[in-house]
């Protein structure tokens, strides 16, 4: 099949016009309207600040907010949230934040260059911890916050998707509703636009609750807002260079592991224990399946890691970075890149797989490779008995074909991305298991991978651009999940194809005539 | 009445049907087939001896006596008292296959346990070189091959030969009475071959696969055998693991030994060619020369390795190669065709021979640059043809998978749609591919929980990723310390007993090895079933 074939297959023909601008509108309007409030806010965390950037911030913030103000008078239309256009303009959001970001640290002259700039954005509204700066102190507070506020947007972007948007608009209900019974009532709301306001409070509400657990840790103010809005993410950055390890407290180091592992539940499953939906929540085998994974992996990293610290630190040590690694976030405490093989085997499996659905948290989810695995055990009953009709289940209910299918082309579509990422970043210089370690936490949205020279790769300071421009694209794809980033860009293709086709057209009208 | 004839009668005879008659009546087939494989392997055991015989090396003779007087008595005794009957069920299909494997893997590897290429003590390691041989990866644990014996090396070669198309295929080729059950056996062996059925008859089919493998073993070897460099043991030796797409060699410097680009361009035509579809080669010598071009799991296998060779020949080329002490290389353009066309060859055709005149030379890929380190990686997954003789997941089932992903993506416009999978001209069937998509998530789950078994016993990450992967695809070497100038020595014993495993479930493409206990577990959960019900008949209500 040809490129252009391929691409023509994801573009909704229909004749949209206005209604298509509408649902890019919108979507600019929400990416303008999130980023206005997240700079109010580094704004107000600036202002004592000896740094001059809170009134800048400010400003920011304001114009960010009007213009949000003004795309929010304009009627949507609720038809026009077809899956095409929908889909692409869920990447909009993520590159207009993107742009704001890149011109407020050009703007506050945090990071002096563009392209520098530009990386640390898209990592940052793409959940990644693959940070640029090697000691991120020299940001002033203001722009702490905002390097997370990224995050954090990133974060609400991808939920709002997974389970405000694509159930609706005929992706996995299974992913949006880890009950996956399934019913055709979903937790969180049965229409959108309640779902996408619940999806909306519940991450706020999480939030606050998780900056308050790390002030009462003994976290300042910034570090405690900054380190909540990336975690909460699932985004990894830290105000400090050894991240989590900078506090040296075990209390910051167990309130840590419970929101990482927190975030890597599903938002739908919070919903239901707010609601005090228990025995439903009892139900839910991922989760069953996503516990006895972080318990079984931190055993098995904690038995093979050889340590000089004592047992209880280093069983803490292993547990965090399962659990950071687990839900993409790519905190640490410690430097798990030079431990035992198969500890790092067993790390880099876990970031692949991520965590579940319906959370912030990246890579293949957990319910995909249960469904694959129940759908590897369904084949082979079939080559034994080949007319015997079975269904796909997890746990007591059916997976339909369709998302089996899904499921299957989502895991293609990852090795493929990262593959063709690795040999990209080979190119530019990396070794094999630098690419390939890379390539994969990129896709995932993780960050961190293993070093050429032992080690873990914590900082993107020391990858040339050609590297960083070749992860830029993998984390925005990673982040929306890679079906909506080739949605994305086959719109795009096929626009500048329809007009270089429609010019070509005018031009033979005026030579014939 | 022969003697056999009249063992069988009594058994059949109505008094001796008893509960464990009618067991042992159910695994007949399996033992059958296991005895008839292991008889086969006497042949080959007899030219090694033969040639160990006339070797000024060493004296394994013994070793390969105790061999074939297994094989002999281990096969008789199972072959002579069972009969497959002419209804194989599907079950006992994959367990007749997985066990035939085993069985001639130990029998095969007692040449090496009992001779002075191990000790008793290392049946692990003589299993490993026997399993690697049978599945046709490569792979060895031999630190000095040359240090051998010339039959038990050419022993070591045959093996490979056997793997190639398979016992269980060889065993199809005498077993006339096998109808739909014997097809489900090559099926399960050489996957392929079935769906395209050379002769109405299935033993038919088996003899005509043979003769093919066996023709173009013959002609490697007159040709390897014309060019001036390799003996007529050489030129054999060579021909049975290309046919086979194998890659051993007698050498420890493998193909390199004879640094000769004629030897390389014979072994790389004749790797190119099995790695392709046999029924499309039969066809062919019937005068249907364009069914190459016809199909399309054809020109995607052609596609992949011209370009691959051309990246490779310009990167290296172009980028350069450091030896393993940092220098460059003198990287000529002529020098780049030669050993990036070797190497993209031999690991997409899943051979394994190696060209490298030494360590320090380009036709150890293990130097080349990390981006086409990687994009081997990946042509070593997808291997060959279906219905060659190589291994890894195969062109189709990759060509099959990327389809089905895009499809998944075209359903986003159009959720009703019916959207076909289309390989060149044809539709492929819904089931086929479920059939595809389930073995590669099984390939790929298996090779990643191998890499994390292999990892946990202190390998480092590339090489347990790069081992496990050349196992599941019978590639042979893989990267980092286990490069094609090395040996699997770089892992520890767990690590290899584990690589053992892999190569045999990639040899039979995962559910031959995965069901094998089927008819063995039917059988006990039978016998439960009958017990239960004889005490519920005897309890007082």
């Amino acid at each position: 099949m040809t490129g252009a074939r391929v691409a023509e297959a994801f573009v909704d023909d229909a004749t949209g016009g206005p209604t298509r601008l509408g649902v890019y509108g919108a979507a600019t309007g929400i990416a303008l309207g999130l980023s206005g409030i997240v700079l109010a806010l580094s704004g107000a965390f600036a202002i004592g600040d000896e740094n001059a950037d809170a009134a800048l911030l400010i400003v920011f913030a304001l114009v960010c907010l009007g213009l949000a103000a003004l795309q929010a008078r304009r009627p949507f239309e609720a038809r026009a949230m077809r899956p095409v256009p929908t889909l692409s303009a869920g990447v909009v959001v993520y590159l207009v934040v993107a742009a704001i970001s890149t011109i407020t640290y050009l703007a506050t002259g945090s990071i002096g260059r563009v392209d520098d700039a530009l990386y640390e954005s898209v990592t940052g509204v793409a959940t990644s911890s693959l940070t640029l700066l090697e000691d991120p102190q020299v940001l002033s507070r203001g722009m702490l916050i905002w390097r997370s506020g990224t995050q954090w947007i990133g974060g609400l972007v991808a939920l709002a998707m997974a389970i405000g948007l694509l159930p609706f608009l005929g992706g996995s209900r299974e992913l949006a509703d880890p009950r996956s019974r399934g019913e055709r009532r979903l937790a969180l709301a049965d229409r959108p636009v309640p779902a996408l306001k619940r999806v909306a409070v519940m991450y706020s509400g999480v939030t606050v609750v998780v900056i308050a657990a790390f002030f009462v840790v003994g976290m300042g103010a910034t570090d405690a807002v900054a380190h909540a809005l990336s975690s909460v993410s699932t985004g990894g950055f830290s105000t400090h260079a050894d991240s989590i390890g900078h506090f040296d407290s075990r209390a910051v180091d167990l309130v840590m592991i419970v929101v990482m592992a927190g975030a890597g539940f599903s938002l739908a499953l919070v919903w239901m224990l707010y609601r005090g939906q228990f025995r439903d929540t009892r139900r839910v085998y991922e989760l069953r399946v996503y516990g006895a994974v972080l318990v079984f992996a931190s055993t098995w990293v904690w038995w093979l890691v050889d340590s000089d610290e004592g047992t209880g630190d280093r069983l803490i040590e292993s547990v965090f970075t399962v659990v950071s690694l687990s839900t993409t976030t790519g905190h640490r405490v410690a430097d798990w890149g030079s431990w035992h093989p198969g500890a790092e085997m067993m790390l880099l499996f876990l970031l692949v797989a991520g965590g579940m659905s319906g959370s912030v948290a990246g890579g293949l989810r957990w319910i995909r490779l249960v469904g694959l695995a129940q759908f590897v055990w369904r084949e082979l009953q079939r080559q034994l008995h080949p007319r015997a009709v079975r269904s796909v289940k997890v746990g007591t209910a059916s997976i339909s074909e369709e998302s089996i299918d899904r499921w299957h082309a989502q895991l293609v579509l990852t090795m493929v991305l990262a593959g063709t990422g690795a040999v990209a970043l080979a190119f530019f210089g990396s070794d094999i298991v630098e690419a390939l370690t890379l390539a994969f936490s990129a896709v995932s949205t993780t960050g961190p991978a293993m070093a050429e020279d032992g080690g873990t790769l914590v900082h993107a300071a020391s990858l040339s651009r050609s590297d960083r421009a070749a992860l830029m694209p993998l984390v925005l794809a990673g982040r929306v999940a890679i079906t909506p980033a080739l949605v994305a860009v086959s719109v795009v293709f096929i626009a500048v194809r329809r007009r270089f086709s429609a010019n070509a057209f005018r031009r033979g009208l005026r030579s014939r005539s | 009445m022969s003697l056999l004839d009249r063992f069988r009668t009594t058994v059949e005879a109505e008094s001796f049907d008893t509960p464990r008659v009618q067991r042992l009546r159910k695994t007949a087939p399996t033992v059958h087939v296991v005895g008839l494989s292991l008889l086969f392997l006497i042949p080959g055991l007899l030219v090694a001896l033969v040639i160990e015989w006339g070797s000024n090396r060493s004296h394994d003779e013994a070793a390969l006596l105790l061999a074939i007087a297994v094989a002999t008595i281990g096969g008789l005794a199972l072959w002579f008292p069972t009969e497959p009957g002419n209804q194989l069920s599907t079950s006992s299909v994959f367990s007749s296959v997985a066990f035939s494997w085993i069985a001639c893997s130990l029998v095969g590897a007692l040449p090496y346990a009992a001779g002075s290429m191990f000790e008793w003590r290392q049946f692990d390691s003589a299993l490993f070189e026997a399993v690697s041989g049978f599945s046709a990866t490569g792979s060895t644990v031999l630190s000095d091959i040359e240090a051998n014996g010339a039959g038990i090396l050419m022993w070591r070669q045959i093996t490979q030969f056997y793997g190639g198309m398979g016992m269980v295929v060889l065993a199809v080729t005498v077993l006339p009475a096998l109808g739909v059950g014997g097809l489900a056996l090559m099926t399960a062996e050489a996957p392929g071959t079935a769906s395209d059925r050379l002769a109405p008859r299935v033993t038919e089919t088996a003899r005509t696969l043979w003769k093919i493998y066996l023709g173009v073993t013959v002609v490697v070897a007159l040709l390897l055998w014309l060019i001036p460099g390799p003996s007529l043991y050489d030129a054999f030796a060579h021909a049975l693991t290309t046919s086979s797409t194998g890659g051993f060699s007698p050498y420890n410097s493998s193909v390199g030994h004879f640094d000769s680009w004629l030897v390389e361009s014979v072994i790389v035509a004749g790797l190119f060619l099995c790695g392709m579809n046999f029924a499309l080669h039969y066809r062919a010598l019937r005068g249907d020369v364009r069914g190459y071009a016809r199909s399309s799991d054809t020109r995607a296998y052609v596609a992949i390795i011209v370009g691959a060779i051309v990246v490779a020949t310009l990167v290296n080329w172009l980028v350069g190669v450091r030896d393993t002490a940092g220098n460059a290389l003198d990287v000529t353009f002529a020098g780049s065709i030669r050993d990036s066309t070797f190497n993209v060859v031999t690991l997409a055709s899943s051979g394994g021979f190696g060209n490298a005149r030494g360590a320090d030379s380009l036709g150890n890929f293990v130097l080349w640059a990390p981006q086409l380190q990687i994009m081997l990686l990946l042509i070593m997954v997808i291997g060959g043809s279906v219905g060659s003789t190589a291994g890894g997941a195969k062109v189709f089932r990759a060509e099959v998978a990327f389809k089905h992903s895009v499809r998944a993506i075209r359903r986003i416009r159009h959720p009703r749609g019916v959207l076909p999978i289309k390989l060149g001209e044809q539709s492929v069937p819904n089931d086929i591919v479920h059939r595809v998509i389930g073995f590669l998530t099984t390939f790929l789950l298996i090779t990643v929980l191998g890499a994390m078994v292999i990892a946990a016993t202190g390998a480092p990450v590339l090489e347990s990723i790069s081992a496990s992967i050349s196992a599941m695809s019978n590639m042979g070497p893989a990267l980092g310390d286990a490069g094609p100038t090395s040996n699997f020595l770089v892992f520890s014993r767990p690590a290899r007993a584990v690589l053992t495993v892999l190569m045999m479930i990639g040899r039979l493409e995962l559910f031959a090895v995965l069901l094998m206990f089927a008819t063995p577990s039917a059988s006990i959960r039978d016998a439960r079933a009958r017990r239960q019900r004889r005490r519920a008949r005897h309890s007082p209500r």
